[in-house]
């Protein structure tokens, strides 16, 4: 197995149980009949105006306020970071350490999904918060030499978040040895650099890719912090319309949408004829063209989504494209289950077998250094399956937050028109989404 | 040609894709005029609700550029 497995998630589509063109006709279908339930029966705004409820009982209560528990995660999460660092350093194979597997399945992936079910773990777990808190990077004791700039707004996140998809689907860096390493300790570099400059919150708030990312999948989950940070209960995507607009956000969002998009598509027999004879550099180039060639296609569909919606309420396309954007967060969740649910499960066993010898010494410090991976623990039909459910799924949720929207912005009637073009948006990612599913 | 593999191939895309188009002509066509009545004010940012300054050139809340307001000076 090589890192370039690792580093793409989609496995093979070969035996579909019926006509993938019945599975996209049903899915289309389930799409546009919640279209017209949502118009009937849910005439008024909900998700909006939602508060989380905060759960009472005491020891959850003294669970979630202790500062003690709260530092032993963070520890244990900088501890992981660290020997990720290390291991991935070591001049051996890829999955000679646990370095590879827990970038690119257990993080990338695995914590996705796991904020979008538990809530912002990542904030109690990123070894990047945790240094600026170490570092005292925090006013009063810390004066950041600047203020964030409202204007950057989350620019510097979908940057960056650009550029770590970058390395992971168009690049021939995770191939070499040490670049993962090297990579990693960039990142940690210009974080830090980030909170120096202008404070930890700030700088995780806007700049620090990972936290922006994983924060609005986090939004998904039925729980919360609350303001008081006890652990409180929501409707489920009810904390999406509360995201704050800000520039740049609507081009993460993209930017992790079209990045997925590309992974499905790069696997995609056509793409892998296409560039079978290319020369390492060509394929870099075309790789590269073509991450962002998905991006701005994906970009282009909601763009002129948002032009028709505007032209029905005679606004601007730009303020109501970013107003409506939290509305792609359930579909950039649906397709990293659809993507990448079968690599999670049977890729990341690998990770099981790397933890008891995360640096590739032989070690066996767990007793599971002899675990092979099961490649039976998931059959294809019902990895299929979970592929379409994820995928209507996703955009029923994505169609759902937009008419929340839609009508806490307009009258009813002009509501509902401004979102034909959203759904005709949605129809198209759904299909889109499930021929490059099953034509892998 | 085939676009995707193992399947019918690229007809169904342009089916998907024209249909989707004729769906957008149709409701761009359908525009009607007269006034929004949950677009924000001239005084406030289309992005975020929050109160424009006569003068601002972005919003204090969000950070976007406020709209060009014919109201206001320069």
């Amino acid at each position: 197995m090589t890192v370039g497995l690792l580093a793409h998630g989609l496995g093979g589509r070969v035996d579909l149980p019926v006509p993938r063109g019945l599975f996209v006709f049903g899915a289309v279908t389930a799409l546009i009949v919640s279209f017209v339930a949502l118009a009937v029966l849910w005439p008024e705004p909900r998700l909006e105006k939602r508060r989380p409820r905060p759960i009472r009982a005491a020891w959850l209560r003294s669970v979630m306020s202790s500062a003690v528990l709260g530092w032993v995660v963070r520890a244990a999460g900088l501890v992981v970071f660290g020997v990720t660092t290390l291991a991935a350093f070591r001049p051996v194979g890829p999955t000679d350490t646990i370095a590879p597997v827990m970038v690119f399945i257990w993080f990338w992936v695995g914590l996705a999904i796991l904020q979008a079910v538990f809530g912002n773990v990542w904030a109690a777990l990123s070894p990047w918060d945790t240094l600026g808190r170490l570092l005292q990077l925090d006013p009063p004791a810390y004066r950041p030499p600047r203020t964030y700039p409202k204007a950057l707004g989350r620019w510097p996140a979908a940057v960056l978040l650009f550029g770590f998809v970058w390395f992971e689907l168009a690049s021939p860096l995770p191939e070499e040895p040490r670049a993962l390493g090297i990579a990693i300790v960039a990142y940690t570099a210009i974080t830090v650099a980030g909170m120096a400059a202008f404070g930890r919150a700030a700088w995780l708030e806007n700049g620090e890719a990972f936290g922006v990312y994983f924060g609005l999948l986090g939004r998904i989950s039925p729980l919360v912090r609350d303001d008081e940070g006890l652990l409180a209960i929501r409707p489920v995507l009810s904390g999406l319309p509360h995201v704050e607009p800000r520039p740049g956000l609507l081009a993460l969002i993209v930017v992790a949408l079209g990045s997925t998009t590309f992974d499905g598509l790069s696997r995609t027999t056509w793409w892998l004829d296409a560039t079978a004879s290319l020369t390492q550099g060509a394929t870099v180039a075309a790789a590269t063209a073509g991450l962002l060639g998905t991006i701005l296609a994906v970009a282009a569909v909601y763009s002129g989504a948002m032009v028709v919606a505007a032209g029905v309420v005679e606004a601007s396309w730009h303020p109501l494209a970013v107003r409506f954007a939290h509305s792609l967060v359930p579909i950039v969740l649906a397709y990293v289950v659809a993507h990448y649910f079968s690599f999670l499960l049977i890729e990341g066993q690998i990770g099981l077998n790397r933890i008891s010898d995360p640096l590739g010494l032989g070690w066996n410090l767990f007793g599971t250094a002899g675990w092979r991976v099961n490649l039976t623990i998931v059959s294809a039909t019902t990895t299929w399956y979970v592929q379409v459910a994820a995928i209507v799924l996703g955009h029923i949720g994505g169609v759902v937050l937009a008419h929340d929207r839609a009508i806490a912005l307009f009258d009813r009637s002009r509501a509902m028109r401004t979102q034909y073009a959203l759904l005709a948006a949605m129809v198209l990612f759904t299909a889109t989404g499930l021929l490059i599913l099953s034509g892998g | 040609m085939s676009v995707l593999a193992h399947g019918s191939g690229i007809d169904d895309l342009i089916v998907l894709v024209a249909a989707v188009g004729t769906f957008l002509l149709v409701s761009g066509l359908r525009r009607r005029r007269g006034a929004d009545a949950g677009a924000p004010a001239s005084d406030r940012c289309p992005y975020c609700d929050s109160p424009l300054e006569p003068d601002a050139v972005r919003c204090d809340g969000c950070g976007f550029l406020a709209p060009r307001n014919p109201a206001r000076p320069g």
